[in-house]
């Protein structure tokens, strides 16, 4: 079966990734919902564009390095701790790592063509490291302890940012997010503004934004 | 069209349309075996997700398989899937696997 280009073997009881190293040609290997524990046995793989691992019990990211044609990498769902050993992964235009144990935004630099970023449900207490993300277009930190966004003029292709449900507390920070799709519902700026400044936050955790509430941030009338 | 190709399930005939067979779309989803699978030599895809099938078998004489879903049935086992050269696509999704072999 050397032909073999999709693989799905989603929602099984695999514990080990092995038995595929010779299958060269995979360009799409979903594994998701299985027992897995270790990232291995993919190196060969060079051919992978798409690979999902989500839903599993891995702890490290590790043994991707190889696999230089990947464009989208899911690993939501596992108990990563850090962001590491992604470096190489320079075609990489979707990445998901939501709903794992990760505190720091980092290592990412090199990641220059992502264009989707999810990092919702973790522990991420700062917006940083993603400076050099000059296509990331969307950006998911949904559910984290994030306190403040700061400028955000390097990522010069950003259309959306998730930031529901963290602890956004200071209203003059959404200077930095004017211009962009910003969902900021369950933070507690988000009732500042909907009692104070006739802004709106939808029942979606959009912002709508006012005069009121421009004036607020920007000081003209 | 007396040549056209068709499996038997139950005593009625599925028949192979634009090289495909797809039988949930047909309302059948709960296939334990199939009949006349073997004759089928020029199928290219095959839909068999959502039936009660337990055992991978029977599938070796369809050579020209590009695209086989054998997604939400009760499969322990990958296997009689090695000498299926031309198979592009493999769906195992939601069955009992707890290694990856035999492809």
């Amino acid at each position: 079966m050397k032909s073999l280009k999709h693989l799905n073997l989603s929602r099984n009881k695999i514990r080990e990734i092995k038995g595929l190293d010779t299958r060269v040609n995979l360009e799409w290997l979903s594994l998701h919902s299985n027992r897995i524990r270790k990232i291995k046995g993919l190196e060969r793989l060079k051919k992978l564009k798409h690979l999902n691992l989500k839903r599993n019990h891995i702890k490290k990211i590790e043994h991707l390095s190889a696999l230089k044609n990947l464009e989208f990498l899911s690993l939501g769902g596992n108990n990563i701790l850090e962001i590491q050993n992604l470096e190489q992964l320079t075609n990489l235009r979707g990445l998901n790592l939501s709903c794992n144990r990760i505190s720091e935004i980092e290592g990412l630099e090199t990641l220059n063509k992502l264009s989707s970023l999810d990092l919702g449900y973790n522990n991420i207490t700062e917006i940083k490291g993603l400076d050099n993300l000059e296509d990331l277009v969307e950006l998911i930190l949904e559910g984290n302890k994030i306190q403040r966004i700061p400028h955000l003029g390097a990522l010069k292709s950003l259309e959306s940012l998730f930031i529901q449900r963290n602890l956004l507390d200071h209203i003059a920070d959404l200077k930095n997010v004017d211009g962009i799709n910003t969902y900021i519902g369950e933070n507690p700026v988000a009732k500042e503004i909907n009692e104070k400044y006739g802004g709106k936050v939808n029942c979606d955790g959009e912002l709508m934004w006012s005069e009121k509430l421009r004036r607020e941030l920007y000081g003209y009338s | 069209m007396s040549n056209q190709e068709f499996v038997l399930f139950r005593g009625k005939k599925y028949f192979v349309e634009d090289g495909g067979l797809s039988l949930l779309y047909a309302g059948v989803s709960d296939i334990d075996e199939l009949e006349g699978l073997q004759n089928l030599i020029s199928l290219s895809s095959l839909n068999l997700k959502g039936n009660n099938i337990s055992r991978i078998e029977g599938l070796e004489p369809l050579m020209n398989l590009r695209s086989l879903n054998l997604g939400n049935n009760q499969i322990n086992e990958i296997e009689g899937l090695e000498s299926l050269e031309n198979l592009t696509h493999l769906t195992l999704i939601g069955n009992n696997i707890s290694e990856i072999k035999g492809l």
